[in-house]
């Protein structure tokens, strides 16, 4: 049992290596070990269920590895087997299989075959992890992982402007849930003063510790909805999911039809035991579903294209199941959602078909007096309903406008940061107060020290964040940043080296890595500004792939400690510190925003040379 | 500009003549997608192409240098070139530059620059402010019926149902009430828009320029559909000065909404002098150099067609005393193949080339369908209509389709049990792939059995203001010219195929570009039906044989369509083949299928999932597989390759291997000595052949503008047309899918006819004209009696010595197809290898003459 739960694990992980070694006209090895890896996948999920059923719907906890385990924090690798983690495993890797399988022939001479299987395997393992976690840090790197990959292939196509522009909006979606995540296990762990496996959420002390604060089961549920909402495209954030149309069809099939949409009911599903006896949040969680359920109806009852219709509709179902887990009927939303997600999956990847069938439909049966029941409604109020539908309710507009732009333009009031000196005396003053503590130097006893830091941290990662000349200077203050982020926390507490260590370890050798691929691209091209997209994937593949390994370092991605350092930080963070919380935060969502935008317009985009075909913008 | 003042119908009646004019999908027409350049020079119009718009209009320098170091282009070639156009003198200092010198090679573009501006001055992304909701709404109200909730306002004009749904709507559309109240006020002109937003008259022309090029998609369409609103099958009124104004007033809105009244029209503070669009444009150096290139490129492999066709012509042949069938097939360049290997496997058969809807023009309306279909090239608008009656019509549905799992009160039930479906419907769909209700299916456009209207019963039997049928005259005219057109005037064989084209496939959208061009992009099946039933008529023969056209009574013209993704056959009518020869017909089936699976068996040696050397069966089975695979972005490679239209006897070609790459039409100087209709034969060549082979051109060298890019992430949009994703422009042209084996390289023309009488006849119409004076096709006369080729050039046939190259002689097919090369990347450097050179096929020039 156990050796299966191992070899689960494994197994994508090792594909997802094995299958950067490939070269890109190996189109038959490729797809053959990503479809063979997951089929492997389904017969182990299978398994696990044969082995639950014949065991009574046994739940199984498997620990793999503990990273790091000190005071009150423990970090561990843990899986935890249940109804849940092998429904959505087996739907899961069963897509992946097709998707995998018809992707060999769909993806032929595809110039990025090989990077679209990479991402795939990418993608397989971070969902994999999902399914499999024990506990909210596995959980949440596989999480992450899926959101990455994700970005990765929306802008699959990163030679045209529509693409990197989408992936970058999805991403800032995508950030806001990865932080609220990160919220609510905060909050768990200062409910618990430890960290809990998911097979403690059942156990009486945890109910206890529920029982006694009612203020932190309401937020903890309010950031998990807040993460799910975002993920499965519920009401407000559903315009993403459209846009997130851009890669392959294959690719919007798997991700936005059906299993990285879906992972929303999946959180939900999984920390129920945490809001189920909560009523009050049943009804905003039925309500949300609800509100959802309709806008997206509407909203897709207006699409005009194949892609989007079946993205409103896919998100209005996963609205009716977030109603069904309100209504304490889990078994029915897994049902919903494995029926939801083959649909999706299957209409998207039959949608050019429509063209063809609708036609010839029209041709026998069109019936010009047949309408649809929408449009017998009163006048006015049909025309209101139909103008917002084709609008999307103006959620697009809400969070770009709204949301998005107000926080750039206070981002641009911090535009003189961009002077070489400044930065120059901020990070030499980080460094010494840095070495400074690590000497004994005293702490400086005041709480708002740490938040002035905090400040400086946030600041200088929203001029990063707005500015739009050099991306050295970007890159830089993005450093000075983290560096400041980590001592408004460690300002806290006592200064605990190996923590630092930890954090820095990825830290350091991403910033010399991600600061040498821009100068290199800098020295080349003369210049590099952040004013717009430049495509200099094109001309320097390598400084790209570079800098995108450095830049996915830098914003705690599992590729090297500096990702459990920023939750070794975060955990520092006291229960009473809501601000340091609440600015640690928004650093957190900008800084991903940040360094993936810098890594967006440098190299992804139209390129500027245009002696070779570049597609229009608008196409 | 400045020249002239303002004048918004002319600026917009040339707007639209440089949009892309693609008609919506289920239309697929190739065309020259320059075709607005045409009345220059191809190369002075290509250029200029490119320095307006920005198009690629060529391979890249450095490409034609690798296809030079890999031997692909040969310097004697390029000399030869050099001296032509620059004269002995410059040889050495052109090789230089030709070969070495170093160029600027990027492509400016005249289009954006003064909207550029409010960007720069303002900090405002209009594209981005405007288009991704200007595209909705457009795709909402032409839509064609993929949403569920149909556009709510209909009325005669597309701001008339803008203007009706904001009359009655608490939301709106526009942000601000300024841009609302301008619609509603009636008679909006765009010049008192552009003076809001431009300012200065000037710089109007080019705003309107910058304003439809920013998705020239959206604008072309509507450009297409303001000339031809009965493109659509549901009546969308639009013109594309509405979509200029409604377009301003979303421009206006936006920067009402961002600005509020703070903002000052773009003339006010753009620094640039305003730019003249179309002004005329200079050549440079380095386009000199791209001629070169490109003609060697060319004539690299034309000196190989001129000495392949002297050499066949040398060789010496067997003859058969009795012609065992006839097979009249299209012109279209797939059947370049079948016909070659049905004569290898009938050697006492002869075949014929000619435009695919055999000279009979006509809408077609299928048995229970409500909407016509046009069945002949595009430019021609027929006056007849054929009724497809007594069939016995089988329109299934398939539930995945059902629009059930989108709307409000249905959607959660339809998921459950739609869902459980999908997963068998996957698996079927990849394990055991076979021909559904939602795959494009080319004989489901007419049933086998059905009746057609083809003889008209009376004048007055008039329906959708067309003629029912053709009266005996009209019949008898039309099998005339086409019989004395492809030379079959005597000598007929007692079964006369009438074989069309159509192509089956699944999840494709641009399925219609696979169908026969000559047919508007359509199976060309009920075409064949109506030329045999009209060949077949026995008072057409009695008129026939008062014209010297005697058919024998035991003759019969036996239609059929041949599927050029499935390669199989189906046959029409066979009941009326009298008893005594269906034995002959049984055996011509089989010669027919033992054809097929060559061509299957040569079709296969460029997909890289099939193995060719298989039996020969199962790459049968694998190509028809392809047909129906949901997920085979490539079923059939279309008129990938098509380089060449030779217009003569068979005997010119008979033999030789043309990989699939000419457009055959038959035609028999000998029958036609005064070129009377020889004018008939090559009308169409230019507008069909030459369009075909110039959007492929394009598409293959800018397949990012001119073509549509790959087809991977395509979206189908109100079925009209493809983009990618949600917020994106409308992409006409064709996919990569589609022109990676294809040689960007000009139609070659080859005229089997004296030189004299080539040059009257394309003279004689100025359109027809056109393609060869400006040198967007190629033409080259083949002497009848000395087989010599004369090249045109300059309103003169010259003489032209080719390379001599001979073709070199294989004794099997099979060898052939087995042993070529296959493309390991799509870039032209590798692609072009794939191509092989011609060949003369020993075993396959017996026949009759």
């Amino acid at each position: 049992m156990e050796i299966i739960v191992y070899i689960l694990f494994l197994l994508p992980i090792l594909t997802f290596f094995g299958s950067l070694f490939f070269k890109n006209h190996q189109e038959y090895g490729l797809s053959r070990m990503a479809t063979g890896m997951s089929v492997l996948q389904v017969i182990g999920y299978l398994s696990l269920g044969f082995h639950s059923i014949l065991n009574a719907n046994a739940t199984k906890a498997v620990h793999l590895i503990t990273a790091y385990d000190r005071n009150e924090f423990r970090f561990g690798v843990d899986f935890f087997i249940d109804k849940l983690s092998i429904t959505y495993g087996l739907v899961a890797f069963f897509i992946l299989a097709i998707i995998a399988k018809v992707s060999k022939t769909y993806m032929h001479r595809e110039s990025g075959y090989k990077r679209f299987y990479n991402h795939l395997l990418l993608f397989a393992i971070g969902l994999n992890l999902v399914c499999l976690s024990g506990n909210f840090e596995t959980f949440f790197l596989g999480w992450e992982i899926v959101g990455i990959a994700s970005f990765l292939l929306i802008s699959f196509y990163r030679d045209r402007y529509l693409p990197v522009r989408n992936a970058m909006k999805v991403l800032s979606f995508y950030r806001m849930g990865d932080v609220a995540l990160i919220a609510g296990v905060w909050f768990i762990h200062h409910m618990m003063h430890t960290n809990i496996m998911f097979t403690d959420l059942n156990s009486d002390k945890f109910a206890l510790a529920l029982g006694a604060h009612p203020n932190y089961v309401w937020s903890i549920a309010l950031l998990f909805l807040f993460a799910a909402a975002v993920k499965s495209a519920q009401f407000p954030f559903s315009s993403w999911l459209p846009r997130a149309m851009e890669g392959p069809t294959v690719s919007s099939a798997i991700f936005y039809g059906s299993l990285s949409v879906h992972l929303g009911v999946f959180l939900l599903i999984r920390t129920m035991p945490i809001w189920q006896a909560v009523d009050s949040f049943r009804y905003v969680l039925a309500a949300l579903g609800l509100i959802s359920f309709l806008l997206g109806s509407l909203a897709g009852s207006v699409q005009s294209t194949a892609k989007t219709q079946i993205a409103y509709s896919s998100l209005a179902q996963i609205g009716i199941i977030f109603v069904e887990l309100a209504l304490g009927l889990p078994i029915l939303a897994l049902v919903h959602f494995a029926l939801n997600a083959m649909l999706r999956v299957y209409q998207l990847l039959v949608s050019p078909s429509i063209m063809s069938y609708l036609i010839h439909q029209q041709f026998f049966n069109y019936d010009p007096n047949k309408r649809y029941m929408l449009s017998r409604l009163p006048k006015k109020l049909r025309n209101t309903l139909y103008i917002l539908s084709v609008k999307e309710f103006n959620l697009d507009y809400f969070w770009y406008h709204g949301i998005w732009k107000q926080l750039k333009k206070l981002g641009g009031a911090f535009v003189f940061m961009g002077n070489k000196y400044i930065l120059a005396i901020l990070s030499l003053s980080g460094v010494a107060i840095t070495l400074g503590l690590y000497f004994g130097m005293d702490r400086f006893e005041m709480r708002y020290i740490s938040i002035l830091f905090a400040l400086l941290s946030l600041i200088l990662i929203f001029y990063a964040w707005t500015n739009r000349r050099s991306a050295l200077m970007s890159w830089t203050a993005i450093a000075i940043s983290q560096l400041f982020f980590m001592l408004s926390i460690v300002q806290n507490h006592t200064f605990d080296t190996e923590q630092v260590l930890i954090y820095f370890s990825g830290e350091i050798g991403a910033f010399v890595l991600g600061w040498y691929a821009l100068y290199k691209v800098q020295s080349v091209e003369n210049s590099v500004n952040l004013n717009s997209f430049h495509g200099h994937v094109y001309e320097h593949p390598k400084y790209a792939l570079a800098f995108l390994v450095s830049a996915l370092t830098m914003i705690g991605f599992p590729i090297s400690p500096t990702f459990l350092g920023y939750d070794l930080l975060f955990t520092e963070i006291e229960a009473n510190q809501t601000i340091l919380l609440i600015i640690s935060s928004i650093t957190f969502i900008v800084l991903e925003l940040a360094v993936l935008r810098i890594y967006a317009r440098v190299f992804l985009g139209q390129h500027v040379k245009t002696y070779h075909e570049i597609a229009f913008r608008s196409s | 500009m400045g020249k002239h003042s303002f004048d918004i119908e002319h600026t917009l009646h040339d707007i639209m003549h440089y949009l892309p004019s693609q008609m919506t999908l289920k239309d697929f027409v190739h065309h020259n997608s320059l075709h607005a350049f045409q009345s220059m020079k191809f190369y002075e119009g290509i250029f200029r192409a490119s320095k307006i718009f920005g198009f690629k209009v060529s391979l890249q320098l450095s490409e034609f240098r690798e296809l030079y170091k890999k031997g692909r282009i040969t310097e004697s070639v390029i000399e030869r070139i050099i001296i032509e156009r620059k004269g002995e003198d410059n040889l050495e200092a052109w090789v230089k530059k030709v070969l070495y010198q170093e160029y600027d090679s990027s492509i400016p573009s005249r289009i954006g620059l003064l909207r550029a501006n409010w960007k720069k001055q303002y900090r405002l992304d209009l594209d981005t402010l405007t288009h991704p909701l200007l595209y909705r709404i457009l795709a909402s109200y032409l839509d064609q019926g993929i949403s569920v909730w149909e556009f709510p306002e209909q009325t005669d004009s597309f701001l008339g149902a803008i203007r009706s749904m904001e009359q009655n709507s608490a939301a709106s559309f526009f942000r601000t009430a300024e841009a609302k109240a301008l619609l509603m006020k009636d008679g909006v002109r765009i010049e008192d828009l552009l003076k809001r937003i431009v300012g200065d008259e000037s710089y109007y022309e080019q705003y309107l320029y910058d304003l439809c090029f920013s998705h020239r998609g959206w604008s072309g369409i509507v450009a297409v559909l303001t000339e031809n609103p009965g493109a659509l099958l549901l009546k969308r009124p639009i013109t594309l000065q509405e979509l200029c104004i409604f377009e301003l007033l979303l421009e206006m809105d936006a920067l009402h909404a961002e600005l509020g009244s703070d903002w000052k029209p773009i003339a006010s503070f753009t620094q640039d002098a305003p730019v003249d669009i179309l002004a005329e444009t200079s050549l440079t150096e380095l386009d000199e150099v791209i001629k070169i290139w490109q003609d060697a490129f060319e004539w690299n492999y034309y000196d190989q067609v001129v000495t392949g066709i002297q050499g066949n012509l040398k060789r010496t042949r067997t003859v058969h005393d009795k012609t065992s069938f006839q097979a009249i097939f299209c012109i279209d360049e797939r059947e370049c193949s079948l016909r070659r290997h049905l004569e290898l496997v009938a050697p006492d058969a002869i075949t014929f080339g000619a435009p695919g809807f055999f000279g009979v023009e006509f809408y077609y309306l299928q048995q229970d369908t409500k909407f016509l279909d046009k069945l002949c090239p595009a430019p021609v608008t027929p006056k007849y209509l054929i009724k497809e009656m007594a069939a016995h019509v089988h329109h299934d549905s398939d539930i995945m389709f059902s629009p059930s799992s989108h709307k409000l009160e249905t959607n959660i039930f339809s998921t459950f049990y739609l869902g459980a479906l999908a997963l068998p419907k996957l698996l079927q769909g990849i394990f055991m792939p076979k021909m559904t209700p939602s795959i494009s299916d080319a004989f489901s456009h007419m049933t086998k059995g059905s009746a057609l209207t083809i003889e008209n019963k009376a004048v007055t039997d008039r329906e959708y203001d067309l003629q029912v049928g053709f009266t005996i005259e009209e019949m008898t005219v039309r099998v005339e010219n086409f019989l004395r057109g492809i030379g079959l005037i005597a000598n007929f064989a007692d079964l006369i195929y009438v074989v069309a084209h159509g192509s089956s496939s699944a999840n494709n959208p641009h399925h219609g570009a696979h169908d026969c061009g000559a047919c508007s992009g359509r199976p060309g099946a009920t075409n064949a039906r109506v030329f045999a039933g009209m060949a077949n008529h026995p008072k057409v023969r009695q008129e026939l044989a008062l014209k010297g056209i005697i058919i024998p009574s035991t003759t019969v013209f036996v239609p059929a369509m041949h599927d050029t993704a499935a390669d199989t056959i189906g046959y029409y009518d066979e009941n009326g083949i009298p008893a005594n020869q269906l034995h002959t017909h049984q055996e011509v089936k089989q010669a027919f299928e033992d054809a097929l699976d060559l061509n299957a068996k040569e079709r296969s040696r460029r997909f890289a999932s099939i193995s060719t050397k298989q039996p020969i069966k199962k790459i049968r089975k694998a190509i028809y597989d392809r047909s129906v695979e949901l997920f085979e972005p490539r079923p059939e490679l279309g008129h990938g390759t098509n380089s060449l239209c030779i217009v003569g006897r068979r005997e010119l070609t008979r033999g030789l291997f043309l990989d699939r790459r000419a457009f055959l039409n038959s035609y028999d100087y000998r029958t036609d000595l005064e070129g009377k209709y020889l004018a008939n034969v090559m009308a169409p060549i230019g507008v069909v052949c030459g369009g075909i082979n110039l959007e492929y051109y394009f598409s293959r060298v800018d397949n990012v503008k001119l073509g549509c890019g790959t087809k991977l992430p395509h979206n189908v949009v109100g079925l009209i047309g493809v983009a990618n994703s949600s917020d994106g422009d409308l992409r006409p042209g064709l996919p990569w899918q589609m022109i990676e084996p294809h040689d960007p390289v000009r139609l070659l023309v080859v005229v089997e006819h004296f030189p004299e009488v080539v040059l009257k006849v394309i003279q004689s119409n100025p359109a027809m004209y056109e393609w060869y004076k400006n040198e967007w096709v190629h033409i080259m006369a083949l002497h009848p009696d000395t087989q010599e080729f004369f090249y045109y050039r300059n309103g003169h046939f010259l003489h032209y010595h080719a390379e001599a190259l001979d073709a070199k002689a294989v004794a099997s097919v099979h060898h052939l197809f087995e042993e070529a090369p296959e493309m390991m990347t799509n870039a032209i450097t590798h692609a072009t290898f794939e191509n092989l050179p011609i060949y003369q096929i020993e075993n396959n020039i017996q026949w009759k003459s």
